[in-house]
Parts: C-alpha cells; structure tokens; sequence
C-alpha cells in the first residue's frame, strides 16, 4: 500500500475551502446539493401553483420574486422555471448529493483507503462544479433571462432565433462544466476502487453501494463526454452560427435538429441509472444492515447493477418513438427496453427476500429505504406503458411521463439521499440526527409524495399533456382541473414536510447528541473509525476478512454483526479498533 | 391497537392541523374548480384504433397492479411481522448458492415472459397492424379512400392543407385552414406533418396518437373515425414549443359525410375564386406580384422515407 | 536509484505510477467519447446530405490536401519519437531531446492546420456557412486545440525531464516518481491526440 500521509493542513482555506480531504469535499458537495434541492424544491411549488391556482400570486414569495407581473408567474417565467427545475435537480441537487457528496464520502471509508487516488483531481472537481453553479445561477440575471427550452434544449427551440440572449448559452457553459466535473469525479471513483480497496477485499466483498456509485461513475466516464459533444455543438450554433442543429426549412443550409435529440438521450438515458444506481446501492446495504441479515443473493444483485448498467446504453431510442423514427428501430429499442425489467424484477426479488425474516429495526434510513421500494416499485412499473410503443404514442410527453419520472428518478433518488444522510450523518459530523423527527418527516413526505406524483400518473393518462401553465385552452383538460389542484395540495404539504428535514438537519448539526463509534451496529469498514473520521481515516490499514453483510452469523455469540476487518478466529470481539 | 408506534396520534393531529392549515389558506381553489365534472380516463374513444390503446392499457394496469400490491403487501407484512425483538435473531440465509440466483434469475424471467411478454405482442401487433400501418399509395390517389391533408405546424398554430377537388395540392382550390382541422367520419386520414419553425407534436388524444412535426422532415400519421364519432374536437400540440406553448389548440371537427361534401366543395370554391381574384390584381400589378401563392415550400410525399 | 519507474519491464511500478496509469486511460476513454460523438453528429449530419460535399462547396484545394497528409506525417513521427524519448528510463539528456522533436512536429503541425484554415478563408469558405464547412472546421479545430494543448503540457513537464537527466540538483525520490508520472501521463496523451487525428483525418478528408 500507499503509505503516503501528508500532513493535516491547518489554516481554514486548506481545511475548509480548497481541502484536498475527501470527506470535506463530500460535505461541500452535499451542502451544495441541498441548496440546489431546496431552489429547485421552491420551483416546483411555484410551478403547481401557477396550474392549479391561476391568476393568484404564490403567498409571500410571488410579490418578492415577480414584483412586476403583480406576482403572479408570466408564462415565458414559467418556462424557465420549470426547465430550471428539471436542470437543477438533475445535475445540482441528486448529482452533488448521491455522486458528488456519499461518492465521496463513502467510497475510501467502505474500501479502507485513506483518501481518493487523486485528491487534487477531486478538489477540481469541486471547483469545476462550483464553476457551473455561477454560470447557472448567472443565467437568471442575464438579459431575456434563463433558458427555457425545456431541460431536454430541444434545437430549433434552443437556438438563438427563439431564445435570444445569453441564458441558454450559459446553461449551456453549465452544463459543459458539470460535465467536466463528473468526468473528474468519476476518473477518481473508479481509479480508487480498482487500486486502493483494502488488502482481502475482493471485488464481491464490496459493500453494494460502492458496487452501485461504481457503475455510477463508469456511466458516468462514458456518456456524460457525449452531452459534453453536444453542448460543444449547440454553443458553436449559437455563438458561431454554425449549421449542426438547424433546420433546412427555416431558410439555412440546414443541419438536423434530431441529432440533438439522438446525442442527448444517448447520454440522458444512461443518466437516469447514473442518478438511480447508486441509490440502489444504498438501500440494497440498508435494507440488510436494518434487518440484521445478510443481503440476500448478493452476487445476483451486483451482477444485475451491472446487467442494467450495460443496457441502459442500449435503450435510449424508447425516447423518441414519436418523432418519426423507423418502425424496425423503433421496436428493437422496445424490446431492449422491456428486458430491463428482468435485472429490475431480481432487485426487487432480492431485496424483499432480504428483509423477510429479518429482524427489521425501523430506524429512519430504513423507513426510507423501504419507501425507496414502494415508491420505486411504483415507478418502474409505469415505465412499461412508456416502454411499449402502442401506449407510448398517446402516453408520451403527457404527465404520465411526468409522474413516471418522479416516481423513479426523483422520488426514489429523494428517499435514497434522505436515508444516505440520516444513515451517515452521525458518522459525517460525529452527532445523531433525532429519530423521532426523521420518522415523522418520512410519513409526512411518503404519503403526500406518492399522492404527487399517481395523481400525474391519472391526469396524464386523462390526457394532460406536459409544461402547461394553465389547462383553460383545452376543452377537454378542464375536467382535469380539480385533480390538478388536490396533486398541488399534496405536493405544497411535501414541501411543507421538508422544514422538519432542515430543522432536524440544523439542530442534530449543532445540538445532536454526540454519536458513538457504531451507532447502528453495522459491520462496513467506516463504522470501525471515530465519528467523524480523524484525517487520513485509518491509522493502520485494515485487513478485511468478511464480507459486508454479516449479520446472524450464528458463529458469533454475543452480538448479530460482524465487522469486516474482524478477525475470523476470534469473531465478534470487535478488533483494536472496534468499540 | 397501535401496530405503527413511531407516529403518534399528537403528531397525527398536527400533520392534521396542517393540512387544515394548508385547506383554509388556498382552500378556496379547490372548491372554485368544481365547476366541470372530474374526468379520470382518456377523452372519448372516436378512431376505430383507440381500443388498442384503452384496452393495452387496462391490461397492463391489472398485471402490474397484482405485481404491485403482493410487492406492498410483502413490505408492510414484513414491517410488522419482522420487527425487531429483544434477543432475536435474524435468519442466516446469504442467498448465495447457485440454486439461489437460478431461481431469482428464472423469476425474474417469467415475470418478463409474463407481464412484458404480452405487452410486447400487443404492442407490437398493434403497431405493425394499425398504429403505424399506413395507408398504400395505391390506396390514395384519390381522396376517395384515404383523405391527404398535409399540415404546418407554427409557433403556436396549426395549418392544414387540402387538396381541393382536383386532388393535386399546390394547385389553386387548395383548401387551406389555420386552427381548424376537419375530416370526414369513418374516412381514413393520411397526414403528413412539418413544422415552420421549432419542433411540435401533433397530438389527437382522442384517436391515442401523437407524432412529432420536426421542421426540415416530413413524417407522417393516420387514423380513422369511428362511425358516430361526428363531433367536435380538439388537436393539442403535445412538444414544449415556446412559452405559448399551452395555447397552440386547434379544434379538430369530425364531420358527417353531408356536412362534409357542402364544406369541403364549398371551400374549395372560395379558394378558387380568391386565386382567380388575386390572379386579376398581380395582372394590374405586377409590381406586388408575390411568390407561388399555392405552396409551402414541400410536395405531398407518396412515399415518404419512413 | 529511483524507487519507481515507468517502464514495468525494469522495475516494479510505484503504486502512484499504476494510478495515475489507469487514470490516464480512463480519461481517455472518456475524452474519447467527446470525439466519438463528433464523428457520430458528422455520420448523421454526412448521410442525411444528398450529396456530399455539398455542390455548392468547391472542392478543397490541392495545398490543403497537401497539408494534411503532411499534418499525418508528422503526427505520427512526433508519437515514434515520443516512444524513443521515453523507450527507456528517463534519466538521460536523450529524453529532453526526442520530446524536443515531438513538441516541433506539434508546432509545425498547428502551423500548417493554420495555415489550412487561412488557405480556406480566403476564397471565403467560413464557419456559418453551411453544415459541411461546419464540421470542417469544427473537427479540425477541436482537435487542433489538442495539440496546443498537447504542446502547453509538455512546457509543463520539462523542468521535471531535466532533473530526472541529472541536469541541476538531483530529485528526491518521491519527486522523481511524482516527475516520471507526470512526464507519462502527458506522453499518453499525445499519443491519444495523434490517434484522434487520424480519426479526424480520415473521416474528414476521405468521407
């Protein structure tokens, strides 16, 4: 091994601010991500609003924010707003707190390394996301305002003739920099698990959400450079006037506006598993660590992570069944699509069989690890209608995509981050968070969040197609209107449910009772470590005998877990480092 | 008996009190939109294709629906049964031997055989057969059998055009509509859309189909009316094309085969004689002369690409 | 003696070495996957023309042609010398000259991807103009920056390549190890850029 350990630094900028420590950089990220989160969060608030009560301003925030449209939300804002929100809770809320934020934390933890491979590329990356950050903040302020495409930028509707100004072009520079940064992360994910696992630490003896953030930034490495390849594209068209995206018919020697649409799911529908995996991880350890019983069928279940990594390259087409695509490829990307359920079915398989006859503790990580399989298993089972091409041709670009989205992507990503910082809280800043508050926040946030996001599924499936501000053009959305505003009034109190999330989250920061070394018995390598975690992790470098989900083992007498780096001729006994 | 103990009733009655709290303070929204009947399915059923789709649908809700309930059920059994006791152990099974991955692998598959398997058949069939089985050019030569109409999708209107009576479009009797879609009942529809400007979607909720029109390409859709599906309805434009983007409807009119004959001959009379009249004033003034007024800038494709 | 170096035939690779290996490569294969997808929008682009190069575009001149098949030429002679300079352990003056010779291959080549670029400019064949001198530029230019890039990084290496030949006072270990690292890593690169332009070479010249 490596034995190379450079000194603490001392002074707060190197501490703090441009740390090359990989838990700092996990909290700047998750702390960002959070932000992010709750920016976005407003938006959406503001874009239900605006649906389901027309012509009256959003309490408080509507007078502040539109002060010259009497507060109310105009149509070209709500454009923005709601294309704001797809792009800041993809790529500056899930991305910063899932990749950026537990990648980091966890991955030198759960293998035994000391920090990532390249600490500074790690830092860049960070420096590289802020950068994006600036430019997609800075794109609200610039004239005629941040884009409005669409998170998707569809071209002609993407380029300068009809989004005039620099603010898709900055959305543009963010995204080319959050690129930039993922590419960063995800050299050094991968470069650190191939090379600095612990000694004994096979490739299956990796705790399932290593195996998860892994494939997270092999996705990552391979399909975010085609967004960066297309966002280069789409700059030179606006800047340059170059012909890639526009279209003959508007009078130019023209190029092909569906190119775009072909980059950008070849890259977007790797990201959906980019986001969702490597919440699968998690909760595929949460749920054994809960029920104090191995993770059923653990081989199975990281081979399907990577069945599912290999197909998400292979099915973007399902994206586009409605733009004229032809039939032939059209139906070899349904059926490519449909068989994602296979490895799909095997989680959910493994995971119930992981806490039947468990000895579940319904601790706060494990509640939402649990409403990560509700509400996913939701999800996933309405992308078979989207999946399929004969419903996909009345279903698509409807809230039913909307709703479907949500239910995976959003809702169960959500619940992944919740049970990730209620799960590593105690051991990322040495407090516990309350429990009693985290259970109330997850029953306050599943029930009205499942109400959200099937009450889309149902207008969709009524008919209600997506980024309508107002259903009153259409005679037969008007219908629709009621359920709209009962999927309004249960999104406003999800959001109202978050505010015990931050208020748990600031007061366990500042108040919290100090968490010991292994508050939940758990058996991976980071809970043998002081909380926090002193600088440099481990003093000595553990040797890992057991695999990350032994709990049970009737070879141990006197407690249910066994920590990997335990001793398997005196099992049980905690080791020198265990307390 | 109080199977959940981590949610007190006192918080019960404060999350109550919220959502009071919430009711009373945006409450009046919900009652005001009472005004027109809920409607939870898709808009009537008017093409002889629609079923496929209803039906499709139906099916799978129930498949999924039994796979999600048992999946609900397990969860909130397990939550219950399996909580933790003092002293208790959980059982020590990995799930690791081959026998093990065989079966989930062989679940996993005849869920696939199961719920996908038809999905896929039907989908396909329904496809291949109807959705995308477009009418042949033999078929549509005349208006006859298969009515053309080729249509110009815009920020943030439809245009359409028809042939006229002489069946040739950029001609003079060329009927031409902004908003205003209509076709005659039980006749199949050939449409062959593009845009103007940005990407649109073509979108007959009532027919359950959409097709994009993506400027620089024509693609194309079709569909057929039921036999009394006489009545008025509307086109929606299904892609983000714009802020206005909420507002480009157009109204879609299914006409009886009367209805149709007076309208369409009457149209084209009109189109006909705007043509001769305009024709007149460019011969005055061939100064104001303007480009072939009688086109979009694209022939009706007999065979498009796809 | 040096505890690492990066030829894994001599001596055992220092685990940093390894890292920064693997590294390499994954960030060209990531890399990689920014050009693919510019060959990839040019395929689409390409074959959705009628005909190609479109007929208003006059054929590219003779000269231009010329240049870029000496713009092959020197790529690869730059990558051969490349290989020479770091054959072996880099702890000879040899190295500092054979990287001398690529980083001249590299100026001579941005030279004449300039001078192609100011031979198609002044019949007026621009940017804007049209989907194929779109791309024209587009592959081009993208990749010439690559090479400037390519130059900048090895001005980067050079004060390491000089202490590791003796020249001045001799590196600690760990500085050596952090030198040759950095002096591989940038040479992997240019290996990728002269593979890139080969790519780029042959999709735009001959397609």
């Amino acid at each position: 091994m490596d034995d190379h350990i450079h000194p603490e630094p001392t002074s707060f900028i190197s501490k703090y601010i441009f740390s090359h420590d990989h838990k700092v950089i996990a909290k700047q990220f998750i702390f960002l991500g959070l932000f992010g989160l709750l920016f976005g969060g407003v938006m959406a608030m503001i874009i239900r609003w605006t649906i389901a009560y027309p012509g009256e301003p959003f309490p408080v925030l509507g007078k502040l924010l539109f002060s010259d449209t009497n507060g109310l939300l105009s149509n070209d804002r709500y454009a923005m707003f709601f294309t704001m929100h797809g792009t800041i809770m993809i790529f500056f809320a899930i991305t910063p707190i899932l990749i950026g934020g537990f990648g980091n934390f966890t991955i030198p933890l759960m293998i035994g390394a000391r920090d990532m491979a390249f600490p500074t590329l790690n830092m860049l990356s960070f420096w590289a996301y802020f950068v994006s950050v600036l430019f997609l903040a800075g794109s609200f302020f610039v004239p005629g305002g941040a884009s409005a495409g669409g998170w998707v930028a569809y071209p002609p509707l993407a380029s300068t003739q009809f989004q005039a100004g620099w603010g898709h072009t900055f959305w543009l520079f963010a995204i080319y920099f959050v690129g930039a940064s993922s590419t960063m992360g995800a050299i050094n994910y991968i470069t650190t698990v191939i090379r600095l696992r612990a000694p004994g630490m096979g490739w299956f003896d990796m705790p399932l959400t290593i195996w998860g953030l892994w494939l997270t930034a092999v996705l990552n490495a391979l399909f975010l450079p085609v967004l960066t390849g297309g966002a280069i594209l789409m700059i030179l068209d606006r800047v340059a006037g170059t012909h890639f995206y526009t279209a003959a018919s508007l009078g130019q020697k023209g190029g092909d506006p569906i190119l775009w649409q072909h980059l950008f799911w070849i890259f977007g529908h790797p990201e959906v598993y980019i986001l969702i995996l490597p919440a699968w991880g998690i909760v595929s350890d949460l749920l054994s660590f809960f029920s104090r019983k191995p993770a059923f069928g653990y081989r199975v279940t990281a081979c399907a992570m990577i069945a599912i990594t290999i197909l998400s390259a292979l099915v973007y087409g399902h994206h586009m069944f409605t733009t004229g695509m032809s039939p032939m490829l059209s139906e070899s990307f349904q059926i490519l699509t449909m068989i994602i359920s296979i490895p799909a079915a095997i989680f959910f398989e493994n995971w119930l069989h992981t806490i039947w006859h468990g000895q579940i503790r319904l601790a706060t990580p494990m509640l939402f690890s649990l409403g990560l399989v509700f509400v996913f298993g939701l999800g996933g089972l309405s992308g078979l209608y989207l999946g399929s091409i004969a419903t996909d041709l009345y279903l698509h670009d409807t809230y039913f995509v909307v709703g479907h989205f949500h239910l995976t992507m959003a809702a169960a990503v959500l619940f992944g981050s919740f049970a990730a910082i209620y799960f590593w809280f105690p051991k990322m800043f040495g407090r516990m968070m309350n429990d009693t508050l985290g259970k109330i926040h997850f029953w306050l946030s599943v029930v009205p969040l499942t109400a959200v996001f099937v009450g889309m599924l149902i207008v969709g499936y009524a008919g209600h197609h997506r980024r309508t501000p107002s259903l009153q053009a259409y005679e037969y959305l008007k219908p629709l209107q009621q359920m709209n505003v009962w999927i309004t009034v249960a999104a406003l109190s999800l959001g109202a449910a978050q505010v015990l999330f931050i208020i748990n989250f600031f007061m366990s920061l500042f108040a919290g009772p100090k968490a010991p070394n292994n508050p939940w018995g758990v058996g991976t390598l980071e809970w043998m470590l002081p909380s926090p975690p002193k600088y440099y992790n481990f003093e000595k470098i553990p040797n890992i005998y057991y695999g990350p989900h032994e709990y049970g083992n009737p070879s141990v007498k006197d407690r249910d877990w066994v920590g990997q780096w335990e001793d398997p001729k005196n099992p049980g006994s905690g080791g020198p480092n265990a307390h | 008996m109080r199977l959940l103990k981590f949610a007190p009733p006192a918080y019960l009655t404060k999350y109550a009190a919220w959502l009071t709290g919430i009711y009373l303070a945006f409450g009046h929204g919900i009652v005001s939109a009472e005004q027109v009947p809920a409607r939870y399915t898709p808009p009537t059923d008017i093409s002889v294709d629609g079923h496929l789709f209803d039906s499709l649908f139906i099916l799978v809700t129930w498949m999924i629906l039994g796979l999600f309930v048992a999946m609900t059920a397990i969860l909130i059994y397990s939550m219950i049964a399996f909580r933790q006791k003092p002293g208790k152990r959980a059982v020590y099974e990995k799930g690791d031997s081959k026998k093990d991955a065989v079966k989930s692998v062989a679940f996993a598959i005849a869920i696939f055989l199961g719920v996908d398997g038809p999905l896929l058949g039907f989908s396909h069939r329904d496809v291949i057969d109807n959705f995308w089985n477009f009418p042949n050019t033999k078929e549509i030569d005349n208006d006859k059998d298969v009515l053309r109409v080729e249509v110009l999708a815009q920020q943030w209107a439809w245009n359409f055009r028809y042939a006229g009576k002489d069946g040739k479009f950029n001609t003079a009797d060329d009927i031409v509509t902004l908003n205003d879609f209509r076709v005659p009942v039980g006749r199949k529809v050939l449409l062959q859309l593009t845009s103007k400007d940005v990407i649109h979607s073509m979108f007959l909720p009532n027919c359950r189909i959409k097709r994009d029109a993506n400027p620089g390409e024509i693609t194309r859709m079709w569909f057929q009316t039921k036999n009394d599906a006489v009545g008025d309805y509307q086109i929606a434009c299904a892609q983000m094309c714009g802020y206005a983007h909420y507002l480009m409807q157009g109204s879609f009119k299914v006409l009886s085969e009367q209805q149709w004959t007076d309208w369409y001959g009457e149209s084209a009379r009109i189109s006909e004689n705007w043509a001769t009249a305009q024709n007149e004033f460019e011969g005055k003034h061939a100064e104001l002369k303007a480009r072939n007024n009688y086109s979009w800038g694209w022939e009706w494709k007999s065979q498009p690409p796809q | 003696m040096i505890a690492g170096t990066v030829d894994s035939k001599r001596v055992a690779l220092a685990p940093r070495a390894i890292d920064a290996r693997i590294g390499m490569m994954l960030f060209l294969a990531s890399w990689g996957m920014v050009f693919l997808t510019l060959f990839f929008s040019y395929a689409v682009l390409r074959f959705q023309a009628p005909v190609w190069p479109p007929a208003d575009v006059p054929p590219l001149p003779t000269n231009v042609k010329i240049f870029a098949w000496t713009n092959t030429i020197l790529m690869i002679v730059s990558s051969v010398f490349l290989k020479n300079a770091f054959g072996r352990r880099l702890n000879s003056p040899r190295s500092i000259v054979f990287v001398g010779a690529t980083m001249l291959c590299g100026l001579v080549f941005l030279f004449l991807q300039i001078e192609t670029w100011l031979e198609l400019w002044r019949p007026g064949m621009y940017m804007s103009d049209g989907t194929y001198q779109s791309l024209f530029y587009l592959l081009t230019g993208f990749h010439a920056l690559h090479v400037a890039a390519g130059l900048l990084l090895f001005i980067w290496t050079l004060p390491g390549l000089r202490a590791l030949a003796g020249i001045g006072p001799r590196p600690t270990a760990d500085r050596a190890i952090h030198y040759e690292v950095r002096a591989y890593s940038v040479s992997m690169f240019w290996h990728f850029v002269d593979v890139a332009w080969l790519a780029t070479f042959a999709v735009v010249y001959f397609t």
